[in-house]
């Protein structure tokens, strides 16, 4: 094979090795930067990972916190609920089995899970079912789980609907006119403020002029606020992928436009919909300034598990911040690394389910 | 996007028309809906404004900016450090996140096989997510020490701690990096696939066209990442504030500890008394922070705009 | 025939996943003619083209087998440097698509690849490939403009100048004048002939009647296949296969 080097072979081209050293230099660059946050993530599920996810042999004692126990079964529901969802998807006789098959064995593995919810709640991972602990090791960070989910919900409820009602507007009712231009302005503002901002803003309304004290309530709407702009273009992006002919039709049958909406446009765009709510969700998660200054840093005793969104507490990552800046409990680097753990597979599974819903 | 803005007739009258309350009705509410986020802007502005500008008239603007004494427990209000701190500090993310985020993404989306651009793309969608304080976290727990060491051979005694603008800059870099990444790379492969094919056809590397034909392509998009990567980075608040000191001094060099205008409102908001000039003087910071971000994202929203006609 | 082989496939066959676009094509095309691909829609011609400078490389899924040589030497060679096989056989494509640069920095382009040039060197040969495609009178006050702010037949004037710039032995000209209006189209036309003269031009064409203008030699595709090749006159006077008679009196198409 060795001939004489003919005209078009490799290595005589000029500039080649100036090509070469650019290719090492771009590889080694992009390879450094995915194999640090590669690390970066696993490092923090190692050292914290198995605190927040093995369960305990031993049941972990009650707080004495009112409606603790229908916490844990509801934590306990979502943690074997993923735990069975997992081991389904990833059972590899699963694609041998029929359809009937498939959904025989989804029921049953759904009412495994509820039994074992009810039955094993108390041998959930301690770091999940515990009160926080100031001055002391082995804390945990029950009620931060229970806050967060708050927050989630409760920012959901106001974002939703408005952020949906806005992206309708603008699709299939807004003309040209000041107000619309004034929206459109007003959106890029919301989306480039930092959220330090909406914190401030939270602050001066519900803890100074309405002195209202920290509440979750508060914190949830100002990361309502916060996450419109994500909704809106989200929401009008999957609208506008409708298909132009399926709204057509339903309005050459007679229907008005809000029918229109409602019977066609709606649900056809509702995945895409759907995933900005749970990126919105991902954002209430991961935020923390905003919170600090609207939904405070600690938890109170008697309402660690209350229903009353009007309590104030600290979410998971604004826990992870107390801990590390203002806590004093000397085992702050476990449970700063767990926090983080956690915080991290509720990010990666909400990304994961809006990355799913937008392919459908 | 505003051009094609009604999409379906707004009043369409069929002429067997019934009578329904659902059109207008839906009519409204959305139209309600619309308003209602106009308006929460409105009084986010406003009521920010107006306490900023209480403030700003108070201490005087040249003051506010120039200034270098922050103690408003004294009544100094010279917002040089905050300023100095924000700026510095984006400014080493932009260079330490920003330019490798770029980089990378050229790489991934022109010369990278196809499998390993999929992951790098999954790989940074989940670190743009991770929350700001677990990177805090992880930069107070490694970056920290480590500064530590590196500014006691620099500086000796002058660098105790290790916390400062070099630590900020690395852990705003990395918050960046993901963000930059995507979007540089979204914009890279906006370009259309003739021009690479061109450029191939002339004889040219892969790597020449990324460089040559693709990039310059691309530039709008790759500024406007890097612009709202900068963005993020001067308004991100506690991971900054886990590892930059909060002391309220200009900084004599990248080890010294200082402090940023986000971290300088969390840490004293809540000890400024409602009314007080020294809570009017947050605000007014705050206004500082809100009308640099909104100038810049207006900028980007333009210079992107400006791309596609 | 006469005139000596420049390019040569054999046997060649290119797979996209488990569909055949082109199947066991032997061709002989010959040095400084024009040589037409016709055929209907979706026979596989553009596929073949493309694969004559390995433009496919990149694609996914996409197996070339047998071989294509260039003055005897196998393009698809273990040793070949593909970027070296398109500095030889340039490429115009179906759709106008100058860089969005100036007029001269299109040109240039291909030039500035090998390294720095003298501008006065850059300049004269930005002048000769623009005057090549005819484009030189037109666009000698404003070679500073933006390429992409020309007519759609300029800018298909420009590519083309732009692939003659690095002086390629073969150009390859997959539907040039698809997208342009009658009187770009003839005034491309008339440039593809004279190129004839000097170069290797390969030219895929949905337009029986370019075919016929422009071609020294013409072959014809079919689902995959070559069906038959002889000198243009021939071909579309005397066919000598069914399909290639049923295809040039419109029979399907």
């Amino acid at each position: 094979m060795k001939a004489a080097a003919h005209p078009l072979a490799r290595g005589q081209r000029p500039g080649l090795g100036q090509e070469r050293a650019w290719h090492i230099f771009l590889w080694a660059n992009t390879f450094g930067l995915g194999a640090l946050f590669v690390v970066a993530i696993a490092s923090l599920l190692w050292k914290g990972g198995a605190k927040a996810t093995f369960l305990t042999w031993y049941p972990t004692p009650l707080s004495g916190a009112p409606g603790e126990q229908g916490m844990r079964v509801l934590l306990g529901l979502c943690f074997y609920g993923v735990l069975g969802w997992g081991v389904f998807r990833l059972w590899p006789g699963r694609a041998r089995l029929s359809a009937g098959r498939q959904r025989h064995l989804q029921l049953a593995l759904i009412a495994l899970v509820v039994m074992a919810a009810l039955a094993f709640n108390d041998h959930l991972p301690r770091f999940l079912l515990l009160m926080p602990k100031e001055g002391s090791a082995g804390g945990g960070v029950g009620p931060m789980l229970w806050n967060t989910v708050t927050a989630a919900v409760v920012s959901g409820l106001v974002t939703l609907p408005i952020g949906v009602g806005a992206a309708l507007y603008l699709r299939y009712y807004a003309r040209p006119s000041p107000i619309l231009s004034a929206l459109r302005v007003a959106l890029d503002t919301l989306a480039s403020l930092p959220s330090i901002v909406y914190g401030l803003f939270g602050f001066l309304i519900f803890v100074v002029q309405l002195r209202a004290g920290y509440s979750i309530l508060a914190g949830a709407l100002v990361l309502g606020l916060l996450n419109l702009p994500l909704v809106v273009s989200v929401s009008e992006e999957s609208l506008a992928s409708v298909p132009r002919a399926l709204e057509e039709a339903s309005l050459a049958l007679g229907a008005t436009t809000a029918q229109t909406i409602f019977r066609v446009s709606l649900p056809v765009a509702w995945n895409g919909i759907l995933s900005a709510l749970v990126l919105s969700t991902g954002r209430v998660f991961a935020e923390s300034a905003p919170l600090i200054m609207t939904a405070g840093t600690t938890v109170s005793r008697v309402q660690a598990y209350a229903w009353d969104p009007s309590r104030g507490g600290a979410t998971l990552a604004v826990h992870l911040w107390y801990v590390n800046n203002v806590g004093l409990s000397p085992d702050r680097a476990e449970v700063s690394a767990a926090t983080a753990a956690v915080l991290v597979m509720l990010i990666a599974l909400t990304n994961t389910l809006a990355e799913r819903l937008r392919r459908r | 996007m505003s051009a094609e803005v009604s999409l379906l007739p707004v009043s369409s009258d069929p002429p067997h028309r019934r009578r329904s309350f659902g059109e207008p009705l839906a009519r409204l509410v959305f139209t309600f809906a619309a308003l209602l986020v106009l308006l929460s802007t409105l009084m986010v502005l406003g009521f920010l404004a107006q306490r900023g500008l209480i403030g700003l008239w108070a201490i005087g603007p040249a003051e506010l900016l120039l200034g270098a004494d922050w103690r408003p427990e004294l009544g100094r209000f010279g917002g040089r450090p905050l300023l100095f701190g924000t700026a510095v500090s984006a400014a080493l993310a932009l260079l330490l996140g920003g330019a490798p985020a770029v980089l990378a993404a050229i790489y991934s989306v022109e010369l990278a096989p196809a499998p390993a651009r999929r992951a790098m793309e999954r790989l940074m969608a989940l670190a743009a997510a991770v929350p700001s304080v677990v990177y805090g976290w992880l930069a107070l727990v490694h970056l920290v020490p480590a500064a530590a060491q590196v500014g006691g051979v620099l500086y000796g005694d002058g660098a105790p701690g290790g916390e400062g603008l070099a630590v900020s800059g690395v852990l705003l870099g990395l918050m960046i990096g993901p963000t930059v990444f995507l979007l540089s790379a979204s914009a890279f492969a906006k370009v259309p696939k003739d021009l690479r094919e061109a450029s191939l056809a002339l004889g040219a590397s892969p790597l020449h066209g990324a460089l040559y034909v693709v990039f310059p392509a691309a530039w709008r998009g790759v500024v406007g990442a890097l612009l709202l990567g900068f963005a993020r980075a001067a308004g991100e608040t506690m991971a900054v504030q886990m590892v930059i000191g909060g002391a309220r001094q200009l900084p004599l060099h990248l080890f010294t500890p200082t402090t940023t205008i986000a971290t300088q409102l969390v840490a004293d908001m809540q000890n400024a008394r409602p009314g007080t000039l020294a809570s009017d003087a947050l605000y007014a910071m705050a206004l500082v922070l809100l009308v640099f971000s909104a100038l810049l994202v207006v900028f980007t929203r333009r210079l992107l705009l400006g791309g596609q006609k | 025939m006469g005139s000596v082989s420049k390019l040569r496939t054999v046997e060649l066959t290119v797979r996209y996943g488990d569909k055949i676009g082109v199947a066991d094509v032997s061709l002989e095309i010959p040095e400084r003619q024009v040589l037409a691909l016709i055929g209907p829609s979706g026979c596989g011609k553009s596929t073949f083209l493309r694969a004559l400078n390995r433009m496919n490389d990149g694609a996914i899924g996409v197996e070339v087998a047998g071989r294509v040589e260039l003055d005897g030497v196998d393009v698809y060679g273990g040793d070949v440097d593909p970027v070296l096989v398109r500095r030889r056989v340039g490429m115009v494509f179906q759709r106008p698509n100058p860089f969005p640069k100036s007029i001269y920095e299109n040109v240039a382009y291909g030039l500035r690849i090998g390294g720095r040039q003298k501008r006065s060197v850059l300049n004269e040969r930005v002048e000769h490939a623009l005057g090549r495609a005819g484009l030189w009178d037109e666009v000698k006050d404003r070679l500073h403009t933006s390429g992409t702010d020309l007519s759609g037949g300029q800018q298909q004037r420009l590519c083309l100048a732009r692939a003659l710039a690095v002086e390629p032995e073969v150009i390859l000209m997959d539907e040039p004048a698809s997208a342009l209006d009658p009187i770009a189209t003839e005034r491309l036309e008339s440039l593809i002939k004279e190129l004839g003269r000097s170069l290797t031009v390969v030219i895929v064409t949905h337009n029986l009647g370019q075919a016929r203008r422009v071609s020294e030699r013409t072959a014809f595709f079919y689902l995959g296949k070559l069906i038959e090749v002889a000198a243009t006159s021939e071909l579309f006077e005397h066919p000598q296969q069914r399909k290639t008679q049923a295809y040039l009196t419109g029979g399907f198409g």
